[in-house]
């Protein structure tokens, strides 16, 4: 009875002791963001749109479904009616700031032009702010700039829907050039130990992530076999190209619906007698999901089967006014947690069992919220991990003030970086867009104050359990 | 508010793992021997035909009996007396057996799903889609018919009362089509019997199995055998006599313009001993338009596209069969589009990487087989079948044409099956024009992302259904009540909304003076 109670209160000290942590690092985050946010420059055009999109929903929308539809405009004059249609129209109740400048601006057909053409170019150096360039090798310079600022890298292809096999195909090609041609690119870089060298070993320097529905047009749930046959056949050849050329390779994960045919494909492909013996291949777990952890141990089952572990990219998840939409139109339950601070426990969660099964399984903490960062960052440090056995992941363009003092910390920050022409890419400039002004978002984070902090630090299990 | 009943999930592995199972099983109890029954008696001694897989045609799915006027005469006869059980029920008690019927669907919907896929041709998810249709029109007709015979009342004046209230009309026809087997039949029969009617059933005669298993779950759900009818057969023969029969009160139809009109005609005759007008409810088809603006997001527009076009092999009456394209995106479309169409699969229903299926039967093949040699110069796309694919099933190539002449076959005639003709346009106007330029008006669409032009589209285009920025099929009971207007249906309402009731029901104002010597008892 009391060394039971001993045990628990042993446990407790633990606890805070981690929660004690947590809170420093997170300080200390918050801290040198502060200082770092002096440093980069601001989009003015970006910084007002931001500004409005977070005071008005409605401004919001209109925002972005204009930013969406912009780069399909094939002239000017298109983009002037949309602009009227989408901003002046009667029925809009918009500020005044906005109606009367645009109004004036588009009153005649030359000013009419040049707001046309402004705000197209001012759309662009946004997207450019999350999009590293228009192809690979446009990319380059911004990929090896992010290196000699400390930074490594996860490449990623944006582009339309593949709707066809050609479609798949061009993309497939496009990922082959990607992987032998970053590899060759990064060979003459600096060589930079912290962002190379694991107690594992050395890890490649080049790095992309796929996108299963770019690869195969026919995936559909019903239709397993046929889709996971299709996605492994498409993703063969992309594997032995980065094994050809020491390339990892992480398969990102999507929606629900391609969870299930993911996961195999991982299952089965990463199996294969080319790929088994690879130490440089990645999956998503998306915390989101109720059915996470579940997974989570089914990959670390399979991982510690592996001669070399697999790398877990752990996310909250990209899709989740998505998957709730669709829940709630087809009547079917929600797979995603509907309470945020649910999404954050969890997300630790799986963030324990991650660390608890190093080394049979590597992790990469990919987020944006300081908490779950700290969190992360505090329990590797009491399990003893050394800082580069495990990585943080963050996306491009995004939050950047909060990347330094992590990387300052001697932690190795790995940037999802897309690479990508403007139409497809504008898909995800919104869905960045949007993160950025919601509610949880990090612009919100960037001005907090100190009482702020504390609650942004807050352990989210305490939250759910309120 | 209502709620529709959830599809399967497919991406779940537990619910794909009844299939294999349920499918052989179904197929191991093959041919399905369909009678005719009338009174809840099954007739025997009747001819019979044979109904095939249209996946498989070597495989018989169907025997079925083939009805003669004198079922016709004993189903009218019982009718009559279903006038004082079924009709003078509560309407309470006859909501909830239609609701039972329901359940039962709900509760055998993997046999029936699998039914679907072997007689009709429908790929799973599709056939799943029919039966949760099927089940939803129960559930809100039943829902519906409660509310109706709630009597209203129409003033609150001292010595006067005045109630609105609704009875049945009496016998109805329901001649049903095979495209949605179960849901179409399901929704055309307990209408009228969740009203109070009696009702004689006639299914098509490719899909007469489907169409006795509903029967069957209407009977135990317990609608009294005097009031509902099961009669196969030919249209010709026993539809004709049915809807030249005086003692029929409401016909309710769905198929053909041909057939829809001409019932409509002879409905309209007075016969000796009648002594009512009938009423005709008839869906009849479309030519449907979806417009491709020129600041569509092709990502959607192509998926979308290719869904509503091919989907079920384009035997939905809301199917797309017009693309009217913007000239600026035309070539962008046109090239996403029917590359998309090239990559998908053709292949028997059941198979799941099928994503086109059969026709339904041999001689629908015949004429998509026809319409596409008559226009062989139009072809832009078109996936290339197996010989042994086009002898195993009634196989279609999956075509898409392009043409200039919206006057021509490809712009006027419903097909009904896997052909999608592309028009070009210069703007918006002409897309409309050319849209509205056809005999009916059941579904549309357009793809835009510019408000001014989604507004006129709302406005503007001629269709019972208009989509918007998705797929042009697949409406929801009590979401997307469904019909259409000009020759696609007779107007006034739509089959899951809000007034299809009122087709079955007649409407009594009932006034009553409550005052006696100066004295009411309201004041």
């Amino acid at each position: 009875m009391q060394s039971l109670a001993k045990k628990n209160n042993n446990m407790e000290d633990k606890d805070m002791n981690l929660e004690q942590q947590i809170k420093q690092i997170g300080h200390k985050i918050f801290e040198g963001s502060q200082a770092a946010s002096k440093i980069f420059k601001k989009n003015f055009f970006a910084d007002l749109m931001m500004d409005w999109a977070m005071k008005r929903q409605d401004i919001k929308v209109e925002m972005f479904r204009f930013v969406d539809v912009l780069p399909t405009l094939m002239t000017k004059s298109q983009i002037v009616d949309h602009l009227k249609e989408y901003f002046l129209a009667d029925d809009k109740d918009f500020p005044l700031a906005i109606q009367s400048g645009l109004k004036v601006a588009l009153s005649n057909p030359i000013t009419s032009k040049v707001t046309a053409a402004t705000v197209k170019q001012n759309v662009s150096s946004m997207a450019k702010a999350f999009i590293t360039g228009e192809n690979s090798s446009r990319a380059k310079n911004k990929l090896e700039d992010l290196w000699n600022d400390g930074y490594c890298f996860t490449v990623d292809i944006l582009g339309e829907a593949v709707v066809s096999e050609p479609e798949a195909k061009d993309y497939q090609g496009r990922y082959l050039e990607l992987v032998s041609g970053l590899a060759k690119q990064v060979a003459t870089w600096n060589a930079k130990p912290l962002l190379e060298e694991t107690s594992l070993g050395k890890i490649p320097r080049a790095n992309v992530s796929v996108k299963p529905s770019s690869l195969y047009s026919q995936i559909d749930a019903i239709s397993f076999d046929a889709s996971v046959k299709g996605l492994k056949d498409a993703l063969r050849p992309i594997l032995s190209e980065a094994v050809k050329n020491n390339v990892f390779i992480n398969l990102d994960m999507e929606q629900n619906d391609y969870r299930e045919i993911t996961l195999k494909v991982i299952e089965e492909l990463f199996s294969e007698k080319e790929f088994v013996q690879y130490p440089h291949l990645g999956l998503v777990i998306q915390a989101y999901l109720e059915d996470s952890i579940a997974d989570l141990k089914r990959v670390i089952d399979l991982s510690a089967s592996r001669p070399k572990p697999l790398t877990v990219r752990l996310v909250k998840g990209a899709y989740w006014d998505f998957e709730v939409i669709l829940a709630r139109q087809r009547n079917w339950p929600i797979p995603v947690f509907t309470n945020k601070a649910k999404t954050d426990a969890n997300y630790e969660e799986c963030t324990k069992l991650l660390l608890d099964a190093h080394p049979k399984v590597l992790s990469a903490f990919a987020s944006h919220n300081v908490r779950s960062v700290s969190h992360a960052l505090a329990y590797a440090n009491e399990k003893g991990l050394k800082k580069t056995d495990f990585e943080i992941q963050t996306l491009y363009g995004m939050g950047n003030n909060f990347k330094k003092p992590i990387l300052e910390m001697g932690y190795r920050v790995r940037e999802y970086a897309p690479v990508g022409e403007m139409l497809p890419g504008m898909a995800y400039l919104v869905r960045r867009l949007l993160e950025n002004t919601s509610n949880e978002g990090f612009l919100k984070q960037s001005t907090v104050d100190l009482k702020g902090i504390e609650i942004l630090l807050k352990n989210p299990a305490e939250i759910t359990g309120e | 508010m209502f709620t529709n009943q959830a599809l399967i999930d497919f991406s779940i592995q537990k619910n794909r793992d009844w299939i294999p199972g349920t499918l052989m099983s179904i197929r191991s109890q093959l041919p399905i021997k369909v009678p005719v029954v009338v009174n809840g008696k099954k007739i025997g001694g009747l001819e019979s035909r044979q109904v095939c897989n249209p996946s498989l045609t070597s495989e018989v799915v169907a025997i079925n009996d083939m009805a003669t006027e004198t079922q016709a005469e004993e189903a009218i006869t019982a009718c009559e007396k279903s006038k004082t059980t079924w009709g003078k029920m509560p309407s309470s008690k006859r909501a909830n057996i239609i609701r039972k019927a329901a359940d039962i669907l709900e509760k055998n919907r993997f046999e029936l799903t699998t039914l679907m896929v072997l007689e009709e041709g429908k790929g799973w998810k599709e056939a799943d889609g029919d039966l949760c249709e099927a089940v939803d029109f129960c559930r809100y007709y039943a829902d519906e018919a409660e509310r109706y015979f709630t009597p209203q009342a129409m003033s609150d004046l001292p010595g006067e009362s005045n109630f609105y209230s609704y009875f049945p009309r009496g016998t109805c026809l329901t001649i049903a089509p095979w495209n949605f087997p179960l849901a179409i039949l399901c929704g055309m029969t307990v209408a009228p019997l969740v009203c109070g009617n009696a009702v004689i059933m006639k299914p098509s005669n490719n899909s007469p199995a489907i169409g006795y298993r509903l029967y069957e779950a209407l009977m135990e759900a317990g609608v009294p055998q005097e009031s509902l009818h099961f009669l196969t057969g030919s249209g010709a023969r026993i539809g004709d006599y049915l809807v030249k029969h005086p003692k029929i009160h409401v016909i309710a139809f769905t198929g053909s313009k041909e057939v829809g009109l001409n019932m409509i005609k002879e409905a309209g005759v007075l016969r000796d001993g009648q002594r009512h007008v009938k009423k005709v409810v008839a869906e009849m088809g479309g030519k449907n338009a979806v417009i491709i603006d020129d600041d569509a997001d092709l990502d959607v527009a192509v998926v979308h596209g290719l869904y509503s076009g091919f989907g079920y092999a384009g035997q939905k009456c809301s199917a797309m069969s017009r693309v009217i394209v913007l000239e600026n995106i035309y070539d962008k479309f046109k090239e996403r589009f029917v590359e998309g169409l090239k990559s998908m699969k053709v292949g028997a229903a059941n198979e799941f990487d099928a994503k086109i299926g059969p026709v339904i039967d041999k001689a629908s093949r015949d004429r998509m087989m026809q319409v596409i040699e008559r226009n062989q110069s139009k072809i832009v796309g078109q996936i290339e079948l197996s010989q042994e694919l086009l002898q195993q099933g009634n196989f279609v190539p999956p075509t898409i044409f392009e043409s200039d002449d919206l006057h021509s076959e490809l712009g006027q005639v419903e097909f009904f099956g896997p052909l999608v003709t592309l028009f070009k346009v210069k703007n918006l106007d002409e897309a409309i024009k050319a849209a509205n330029d056809v005999d009916y008006a059941l579904t549309g669409g357009i793809f835009s992302r510019s408000p001014a032009n989604i507004e006129r589209a709302k406005l503007e285009m001629e269709a019972g259904n208009l989509y918007i920025n998705r797929q042009c099929t697949g409406a929801l009971v009590c979401r997307q009540p469904f019909g259409g207007f000009k020759l696609s249906g007779i107007h006034g309402s739509k089959a899951g909304g809000p007034d299809y009731l009122l087709h079955f029901l007649e409407p009594k104002s009932i006034t009553e003076n409550t005052m006696r010597r100066g004295f009411a008892p309201e004041i």
